[in-house]
């Protein structure tokens, strides 16, 4: 029999590349089963709830999801680190974790009281810190300065005085040509050269706060279990091929789009925070892992988990690429 | 095909005259129904006899339903569409201010000695209306009762009069801040602040079509709209003018206020309803006219108008949603794209076409919502401008508050003109203003760069 | 049964107040975020999401409420036209057939997402938002029923109606016609005084 499934994505229809992981997902899926199992793909506007899709999926309306994991913080705070933390690992890091150092078990297990599985549904590489008016030169300029950062990243930049403020994502270009805003995040190169915030906010700031974001897909556990053995393994081959191939996207899109940034927009100023800053950021985030992990045994878990890996995962990292960026710069 | 019908049975069932909002609503839940035991037929579901495949064909219906609760806390974290009640409690307050009144009186003094004085001076205190609230009912109302009676008195013709307050009245759509446009931006997810931006020359454009028209008919026809006789116990023209301009004042700040606020950058959009509204109170605690009774109807009033709105926002998102399962969309989008000659010209030709004679018969919030999401995604796929299209389609739907026979204005005015103003003649007195809108619609489509608007991305 | 009728007006009028409570205070929510941001560079993410807490109060009740006074529009082109008995008629069946089955379906769809949110304890997942979204959530449900409860009401009336206990209310245009005209008249004599000193009227 061929069986029909319904994915509802976070993204709206044109928002490449992560739009682009759920089609190519489904297309191999159809293809590998020889059209026995079938995906629907309805983007943001037309299903209407764009952060609703967790609840959809959930309940049924939809037998899965293409998302982020760190929005439903505010439903279950154990979801929170499997899209990425600040300071946290990088891309091929994570993927390691995820795979080889018992992310995916802790995943599950965090999902599991929700009737949900989670799985990888692509990368966005290190995320940029965001667009900034004017310059940060100390943690002075940074109170009372009025930025969009969603999520926990907007948790540590409160703790540090900023007036972190949610604008629709329609009115972000207007608010921060007009001074509603005087900064805000988006992703990268790539995807923020689209929304044309570099017109307006010149300074370029380097990511702390999402070095690896990792997207996902969430499945409806009662559907999953319905299906075939077969399709069950196509269907995982699949996204986990369409998340690796979302990540390759991703970056090649972000190389292009700083090369035309380079040429194209000579005005955009790439910048790193300075050192008092980023460590008051550093001691501010721990301060609040500290906080949330206190009362959650399963989050403590999982960061624990992440913390340790990282460690050595990082050791390897500076003894290879690290290294090799370091003495190979020109 | 359940998609179209299911589009007509919608047309006919409105006829009966039941809110429009529930209409759509129960004509989702039936085709919802049709659409579920169409799909399990279609699987073979009847196989197993009619009672139980009918039944799955329900539970079928019944679980499309299922989606409904997200949609509408969707629309409940919309913060854009909070604009709507707080644009509409600042036109309550500031009409419950009687600023208007004093503006009308004053104006309408200053130009009286001049052919079609008093019909011009409504088209401005319109638009200066039009510019700091934008409810239509309150406008035409106002001006009904100060300027009809004026230009009735001094034997101005009942089409004329008629047809300038009604048409000056609808000006608040298309002149920002503007409920149309919000909802529009809300639609087309782009900026309401683009929007305002764009709308205001075409405005202001159609201010001056109007003005021009009455000028040369008032000129050609000695009779339509003569001279009144200067009054001394009004004072010099000095004295008048000073008085205009103090009256001015109050709509000013809101317009200062509201658009100010925005362009400024010191608040959203949606934010500077809110600030208008303080600044409506502020006014109306100036001149002495603010009560706790004021700010209770006036609350009151918007609650109501606004609940109005989301009912049928509500009721139209069922509807699409259904139409949208139900492969409806698809159909209309290989229609737009079959149509005969350049595919863009035709598109707007069609649409603009189809919205016009839509608006004879249904409101601009369904429209809004029913059949500009339908198509923006074609309008997208040719590479059209959605600010360009959103001003054309806004215009489109300020001309449907003037056309017979459901025009919202023609309503409000008929309700305050003396008996002896005929509803033909309020029909009659609107059709210049009507081909006006049409016009300048026409420039807009097609000379887009007269108003510094592109019309592709 | 006219009585009865009168009950489910003041049950309405109830809502009405809520929802216009609502209403006030929403502006000031949305005009003190926007003094605090611009002059105090302050932002409080908890007020922020406190505007559309109250924005949903006003939508989904409000419906409720507007049905009391006819206050949702409709094409009437033909119910214009119609007698009182025909228009009660329309207003009953409609009242079955067209706001009660969409407000079932949809009320009861809305039960679990609420019920899931109040026993997950859902909150915002932004830094300082709100607690207790389960509340906002069942708003959804309360809104239908209560639409369910006020078209019941709005049944009674029109059998009231039907039965000659009493003429139909004015339509909606007719009741704002004559509102703002009665305020226009009130300036009129205020603009009168000013302008001649107390002389007239
Ligand atoms: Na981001
Ligand atoms: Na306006």
């Amino acid at each position: 029999r061929v069986y029909t499934w319904k994915l509802a994505t976070t993204w709206g229809p044109t928002l490449s590349p992560f739009i682009d992981a759920p089609h190519q997902m489904a297309k191999m899926v159809e293809e590998m089963s020889d059209g026995r199992l079938v995906i629907r793909i309805d983007a943001s506007n037309k299903h209407k709830a764009a952060l609703g899709v967790f609840d959809m999926v959930k309940g049924g309306q939809y037998d899965m999801a293409h998302s982020a994991s760190y929005y439903w913080k505010g439903k279950d705070i154990n979801t929170l680190p499997f899209t990425t933390m600040p300071f946290g690992m990088t891309t091929p890091e994570q993927y390691a974790w995820f795979y080889e150092g018992g992310g995916m078990e802790l995943m599950q297990k965090a999902y599991a009281p929700h009737k949900i599985l989670s799985f990888p549904g692509g990368n966005t590489g290190n995320q940029m810190g965001g667009w900034f008016r004017k310059e940060i030169n100390s943690l002075e300029d940074l109170k009372g300065l009025k930025m969009r950062i969603p999520g926990f990243a907007g948790e540590v930049m409160a703790k540090l005085g900023v007036a972190v403020t949610n604008i629709p994502s329609g009115e972000l270009y207007t608010s921060l040509e007009r001074g509603v805003l005087d900064a805000l995040e988006w992703v990268g190169p790539g995807m923020d050269v689209n929304m044309g915030f570099h017109k307006v906010a010149p300074f370029y700031y380097t990511g702390w706060h999402e070095p690896a974001t990792e997207l996902q897909y969430l499945v409806n556990e009662r559907k999953f279990d319905r299906l075939p053995k077969d399709l069950q393994v196509i269907l995982k081959t699949a996204m986990k091929l369409s998340a690796y191939d979302m990540y390759i996207k991703n970056y090649a899109m972000s190389a292009e789009a700083l090369s035309e940034m380079d040429t194209k927009y000579p005005n955009i100023k790439v910048m790193t925070f300075p050192k008092p800053v980023m460590d008051a950021m550093k001691k501010a985030n721990s301060e609040l892992i500290a906080e949330i992990t206190k009362e959650n045994p399963l989050l403590k878990e999982v960061i624990d988990s992440q913390t340790a890996f990282q460690k050595k995962a990082r050791a390897w990292t500076i003894m290879s690429d690290y290294n090799y960026l370091k003495d190979n710069l020109q | 095909m359940i998609g179209i019908s299911m589009f007509f049975t919608a047309l006919l069932l409105l006829l009966i005259g039941f809110p429009v909002a529930f209409t759509f609503a129960a004509v989702a839940v039936l085709f919802g129904m049709i659409a579920g035991i169409v799909e399990i037929y279609s699987y073979g579901g009847f196989d197993a006899g009619l009672i139980s495949g009918l039944m799955e064909g329900l539970d079928e219906g019944v679980a499309m339903f299922g989606y409904m609760p997200y949609r509408i806390f969707a629309i409940q974290q919309n913060t854009i569409l909070m604009a709507i009640p707080m644009f509409i409690f600042m036109g309550i307050v500031l009409q419950k201010t009687g600023l208007a009144e004093k503006l009308l009186e004053s104006m309408g003094f200053l130009f009286g000695e001049i052919r079609g004085g008093i019909a011009i001076s409504t088209v401005l205190v319109g638009s200066l209306l039009a510019a700091s609230t934008g409810v239509v009912g309150a406008s035409v109302v106002a001006m009904g009762v100060i300027s009809l009676p004026v230009m009735m008195k001094y034997k101005y013709s009942t089409e004329l009069a008629t047809g300038t307050i009604c048409a000056s009245g609808t000006l608040g759509q298309i002149i920002p801040p503007s409920i149309v446009l919000i909802i529009l931006g809300d639609v087309f997810q782009v900026p309401v602040g683009d929007l305002f931006k764009a709308a205001v020359w075409p405005g202001l454009t159609l201010v001056a079509a109007y003005i021009i028209y009455i000028l040369i008919v008032s000129y050609l026809k000695k009779d339509v709209a003569p001279a009144i006789p200067a009054d001394p116990s009004r004072g010099s023209k000095k004295k008048q003018v000073y008085k205009a301009l103090i009256d001015i004042i109050p709509s000013l700040t809101l317009i200062i206020l509201v658009l100010g606020s925005i362009f400024g950058g010191v608040a959203t959009p949606t934010e500077s309803s809110a600030v208008g509204s303080i600044g409506a109170v502020g006014l109306a605690l100036m001149y002495n006219t603010f009560s706790i009774d004021m700010i209770k109807t006036a609350a009151q009033e918007s609650v109501k108008i606004t609940s109005m709105v989301f009912a049928i926002l509500i009721g139209a998102t069922a509807f699409s949603m259904v139409f949208s399962y139900t492969g409806g969309e698809e159909i209309v989008t290989e229609f737009m794209n079959n149509l005969p000659g350049d595919n863009k010209t035709s598109f707007i030709l069609f649409t603009m076409l189809a919205i016009l004679i839509l608006g004879f018969f249904i409101d601009f919030v369904e429209i809004s919502y029913i059949i500009v999401p339908i198509i923006v995604p074609i309008a997208a796929a040719l590479g059209i401008n959605p600010v360009w299209f959103a001003i054309l389609i806004a215009m489109n739907l300020q001309t449907s508050f003037l056309t017979p026979p459901f025009g919202f204005s023609l309503f409000y005015l008929k309700g305050v003109a003396p008996p002896s103003v005929s509803t033909m003649q309020i029909y009659r007195g609107v059709i210049p203003f009507i081909i006006i809108q049409i016009v300048v619609l026409g420039i807009l489509a097609f000379y887009p760069e007269f108003f510094g608007i592109d019309s592709m991305i | 049964m006219l009585k009865l009728e009168k009950l489910f007006d003041r049950f309405a009028d109830f809502i009405g107040a809520i929802t216009s409570i609502a209403m006030v205070l929403m502006i000031l929510n949305v005009f003190y975020d926007v003094i605090t941001r611009y002059v105090f560079n302050m932002s409080s993410i908890g007020m922020q999401e406190m505007e559309w807490h109250l924005f949903s109060v006003i939508i989904l009740l409000g419906v409720a409420y507007t049905l009391k006074g006819d206050g949702h529009v409709r094409v009437d082109i033909i119910y214009d036209r119609l007698s009182y008995r025909k228009k009660a008629m329309i207003n009953m069946l409609g009242a079955i057939f067209f706001i009660l089955p969409i407000s079932l379906l949809v009320g009861i769809s809305s039960i679990d997402n609420a019920v899931s949110a109040y026993a997950s304890m859902e909150q915002s997942g932004n830094p300082g938002g709100l607690q207790y979204r389960w509340i906002v959530k069942a708003l959804i449900p309360l809104s239908f029923l209560l639409l369910i409860i006020t078209s019941v009401g709005f049944f009674i009336k029109n059998l009231n109606v039907y039965n000659g206990l009493h003429p139909l209310e004015m339509d909606r245009i007719k009741h704002e016609v004559e509102d703002i005209k009665h305020d226009i008249e009130e300036h009129k004599h205020h603009i009168v005084d000013t302008d001649k000193k107390g002389e007239s009227k």
